[in-house]
């Protein structure tokens, strides 16, 4: 097989790129459901006022090019390479890549220092250290491009909205709903998970692969798409207004809307298990894409087609 | 309508605030996170500040820039309270702060402290932390920058208008959030019926 190759150069101004846009514009079809909640939020409540002052600052950021949260959080990086498409100094460069733009972004205070040890909590104050920052790949056959994804993880929606449970066939799909339900109250009562948030649900699979579709499905995929099996969007679309009419709203002030979207993503079970997790992204749902092409085109976008469904 | 607050807060303004006002602050305070607090309880290493004239903290990790000698904040929004729970009560009666400026809201435990030490927590109305950037007036003074690095050390700013922020706690044992929390259980009840989830359901134990 031939390969056409990306040029590192490029490759490296790209990411840099991606971590500027993300920290300080967030994306369209967020920016858009924002809008849409604050509309439906009673005017004068506390709620609208939440949304309001909310899209003020990120106006400000978008103009000022300041930070849309101080709290950049994990640095995340999603690959998808089209087969063809080799990086010019090797598919590992994609991590090298990484590590480099992370270190020169957080030396420039676009990115926090927030990633320390576990233990100790020694910060280098790089936000590299042990498998920070971290890079998914993923391959595919019928794209000419290599679609590049930064997100800045957020503290609060990370460390009060992941839940995992491991139920058996019995607890059934009530049991799935109650888990994601309770969650979703659990996460964001009181503000504490950032609400409006972007819930993604994993069902299925092993473990980390039940949390990586949580979170990928947080994520990764844009506000408004629906799962295209029906069962699932179905649940999506119910799960959603039954978290809406708890009336939580944003901050958790008391208001209509809690969720930007509700996506959920599943894969095969062992016939003896059912696994659910629960991760979200909070209301600054921060993200960037770009599509690299050999040619050098570079192509900016609000989000991936991580899924591979034509999502653009 | 908001309140306008002139720092240090004194007891008199404390005791008017009720849950679900509005306030900003005029004045200095101080920052701190879990290093602050596992400082000051296991290791006994305060930083050395008069507690009487600056009686506001918040829990923040602000993004911090230094050029030609000042320091400058970038980026500011409070960090969840809830965390601190475990510390936040017995320092509120150890260093009399009158006020904790946080994200969410807080447990029972800081709830009486609140009540009996008489002391408040302000929590953000969204998320706006180039505002609140904006509002520091000067950056005076930093502690354990060494040690604990930007995010986590003690800061001492000086801030004007400093807000909008909600009281969610206030010092007479009333709570913004709990009423808003137990309408939600109320209506998840109904949710619960809607999907035939039994009342007080048990996962199968395994």
């Amino acid at each position: 097989m031939t390969y056409k190759t990306v040029s590192e150069k490029i490759l490296l101004k790209t990411l840099d790129s991606l971590i500027l846009k993300s920290v300080t514009a967030i994306p369209g079809d967020v920016k858009l459901c924002l809008e849409k909640i604050m509309e439906a939020e009673k005017p004068g409540s506390m709620a609208a006022e939440s949304i309001r002052v909310t899209m003020e600052n990120l106006r400000m950021c978008e103009k000022e090019s300041l930070l849309a949260c101080p709290d950049t959080g994990y640095p995340l990086f999603y690959f998808r390479v089209g087969s063809g498409i080799l990086p010019e100094n090797g598919m590992e460069s994609l991590y090298e890549a990484s590590i480099r733009c992370v270190e020169r972004a957080t030396g420039k205070n676009r990115l926090r220092k927030t990633m320390v040890h576990p233990l100790t909590r020694f910060n280098p104050g790089t936000n590299v250290i042990q498998f920070l920052p971290k890079v998914e790949v993923k391959f595919s056959g019928d794209i000419d491009y290599l679609e590049a994804t930064f997100v800045p993880k957020g503290g609060g929606s990370e460390i009060f909205g992941t839940f995992y449970r491991m139920m058996t066939p019995v607890d059934g799909i009530r049991g799935v709903k109650k888990f994601i339900l309770d969650s979703a109250q659990r996460a964001m009562e009181a503000g504490k998970s950032c609400p409006p948030n972007l819930v993604g649900i994993g069902i299925g699979g092993t473990a980390d692969l039940c949390m990586k579709l949580a979170k990928e499905s947080a994520l990764l995929r844009p506000v408004g798409s629906r799962h295209p099996e029906k069962i699932i969007s179905d649940m999506e679309r119910s799960l959603m207004d039954d978290i809406n009419s708890l009336g939580i709203g944003s901050m958790g002030t008391g208001g209509k809307i809690s969720l930007l979207d509700l996506h959920i993503e599943y894969a095969a079970s062992h016939t003896a298990a059912l696994p659910v997790a629960f991760n979200c992204q909070c209301s600054v749902c921060r993200r960037a894409t770009a599509r690299i092409y050999p040619s050098g085109k570079v192509e900016m976008l609000d989000y991936p087609d991580w899924f591979g469904r034509g999502e653009k | 309508m908001i309140k306008e607050i002139t720092l240090p807060l004194e007891m008199k303004t404390l005791r008017s605030l009720v849950a679900g006002d509005l306030v900003t602050l005029t004045g200095r305070i101080f920052t701190g996170r879990e290093s602050f607090y596992i400082r000051a309880v296991e290791e006994k290493i305060l930083p050395d500040l008069d507690y009487e004239a600056i009686n506001v903290m918040m829990h923040v990790g602000p993004v911090m820039e230094k050029t030609q000698g000042e320091w400058k904040v970038l980026s500011l929004t409070p960090t969840t309270s809830i965390r601190m729970e475990k510390y936040a009560g017995p320092m509120i009666k150890r260093l009399r702060t009158r006020a904790l400026i946080g994200k969410g809201t807080m447990g029972r435990k800081s709830m009486e402290a609140m009540k009996k030490e008489g002391a408040v927590h302000l929590s953000p109305t969204g998320i706006y932390p180039s505002l609140l950037a904006g509002q520091v007036r000067k950056v005076e003074k930093v502690f354990f920058l060494e040690e604990t690095g930007p995010t986590e050390a003690t800061w001492i700013f000086d801030v004007a208008s400093f807000g909008p922020f909600l009281v969610d706690m206030d010092c007479h044992g009333g709570n913004y959030f709990e009423g808003i929390i137990s309408r939600s259980m109320e209506q998840m009840k109904k949710v619960y019926a809607k999907h035939g989830i039994p009342q007080g359901y048990k996962y199968t134990p395994i």
